[in-house]
């Protein structure tokens, strides 16, 4: 059953107008973050590690969420349109499935937007800075960190674009949550909020480790994170039932 | 007129407007008040400091928080599969227009609360700069003007696309190009338009690393700055309005 329902919603996403926004929203990222790369040369030591900083910062902090946001709400809108959610109601699935075939399909989008990120940092690196030899692994497994970091907003943001009808006034929340993830990840308490755990998976202020020595707690944050939104997401599920009008 | 904004009033309050628009002002505040405000070395340009920190803030929340007011506010006809029914009860000038005024009204809230907030953050942090009424009045002028240009654009992209996605993108693309354009040379942030938050600003500012300190400066107001803006909402308005006139339903 969860087969269906994520085959069903990977077809949603076919020819979809969301890939502008996957396509466009890291490459502008990265030539931006390059381009002050460049300009700030006599500030910054060069190498791999400051243009990471500079293509992921405005990225990760304010952009990832409103970005998953948009996916998610784009994965919920067909439901809330007409009387679409009745029949989602009735079909013969089991309702948890609905929510985690969207997750996994919107998990799937992230981890392609973070591969096209770092792609897009590589790529830039080499042909635009002309960096030496290529980027340390350990960054291509902070893009892959920020992807843990990331389902966590994808698990809420399915709850929040289920409870709310509106296709956007979950995306103003993400922006919301991810100028508060600032704010948290700045006070060292990124742990606490979920908006934040991307930024600090990603590294995207700091050329050292941010959470070096402190990978399990941010493992554990990241799954409670998720846990938590799919026992929200079960349990309102299971609890919603069809609309008469 | 009046009937069909009381109509578009109803819809608000059912779709919760009020709560979105004073979060928006909410959010742009609580945003500037992280700066170092009650820092006594910033107090002598405290009001300066504010506005200067409002524009990057309003660079990043507004352009998508207007995508998200304009998406709103047509989105809930196409949901209802409203619009064939509206034509032939209403003209569709005074559709175009009820959701042009109420549209209008709420894209006020945000500048009038940053308006208030940055009176109130002078009175609550003592700013000693003394309070220039014309660079406020100017700041409210300008941040109403672009927001409104943001508003009117996302409506206009909401009526020509039934799917929410190209306003809501643009938005999201907007506030990122906003944000990026503000470190960015000058003469590129005068050709984005939804980063005219900087370039309307009445506020210059010095940043000296050896103290780490940033004092600020009045600079004139740039007046061809905001006339651009206004023509820019004349024009994007009447596109608007050519496409709901055209319109099939």
């Amino acid at each position: 059953m969860l087969r269906c329902c994520i085959a069903a919603e990977n077809r949603k996403l076919r020819r979809a107008l969301i890939w502008a926004v996957f396509l466009l929203l890291p490459l502008l990222a990265g030539v931006y973050g390059t381009v002050n790369y460049l300009q700030n040369l006599e500030i910054l030591t060069p190498g791999w590690y400051n243009l990471w900083t500079q293509h992921t910062l405005f990225y990760s902090l304010f952009f990832f969420a409103p970005m998953t946001a948009l996916y998610t709400a784009y994965l919920w809108r067909l439901e809330h349109l007409g009387h679409n959610w009745n029949l989602i109601m009735t079909v013969p699935v089991p309702r948890f499935d609905l929510y985690l075939g969207k997750f996994l399909v919107a998990w799937k989008m992230v981890l392609l937007t973070q591969l096209w990120v770092f792609a897009l940092f590589v790529l830039f690196g080499k042909l635009w800075v002309g960096l030496p030899g290529w980027p340390p692994a350990e960054i291509l497994f902070w893009a892959v960190r920020g992807t843990l970091g990331g389902a966590a907003v994808i698990a809420l943001h399915l709850v929040i674009s289920m409870l709310i009808r509106s296709f956007a006034a979950p995306i103003l929340l993400a922006l919301a949550g991810g100028v508060l993830g600032a704010y948290f990840a700045n006070e060292n308490l990124g742990l606490f909020w979920p908006y934040a755990l991307m930024m600090s998976g990603m590294n995207s202020n700091r050329a050292e480790d941010l959470l070096d020595g402190r990978m399990g707690p941010f493992l554990l944050a990241c799954l409670v994170w998720t846990l938590l939104a799919f026992a929200a997401g079960w349990l309102l599920l299971n609890r919603r039932d069809v609309r008469s009008e | 007129m009046a009937v069909c904004l009381w109509a578009e009033l109803k819809k608000a309050h059912r779709r919760h407007d009020l709560p979105v628009v004073l979060g928006i002002g909410v959010l742009a505040l609580c945003w500037a008040n992280t700066m170092k405000l009650s820092d006594p070395a910033s107090l002598a340009y405290g009001y300066s400091m504010v506005l200067y920190g409002l524009s990057i803030v309003n660079a990043v929340v507004m352009p998508l928080s207007m995508a998200v007011l304009g998406s709103r506010l047509w989105d809930v006809e196409v949901r209802g599969s409203a619009c064939k029914l509206l034509y032939t009860l209403q003209s569709r000038g005074s559709l175009f227009g009820a959701k042009v005024a109420l549209g209008f009204a709420e894209v006020l809230v945000a500048p009038l609360m940053e308006l208030a907030g940055t009176l109130a953050f002078g009175r609550i942090y003592r700013f000693t700069e003394p309070l220039s009424p014309a660079a406020l009045g100017w700041f409210f002028f300008c941040t109403l003007a672009v927001n409104a240009l943001l508003f009117f654009f996302e409506l206009m992209l909401s009526l020509f696309f039934e799917n929410q996605v190209p306003a809501l993108g643009c938005g999201v693309l907007f506030s990122m190009t906003g944000l990026f354009a503000m470190f960015m040379p000058p003469a590129f942030t005068r050709l984005l338009p939804w980063a005219y938050y900087a370039v309307t600003l009445s506020v210059g500012m010095v940043y000296d690393e050896s103290t780490r300190i940033s004092t600020f400066y009045p600079i004139p107001y740039p007046v061809w700055a905001l006339a651009v803006v206004v023509a820019l909402c004349g024009l994007v308005l009447m596109a608007g309005w050519r496409l709901v006139r055209r319109k099939e339903v």
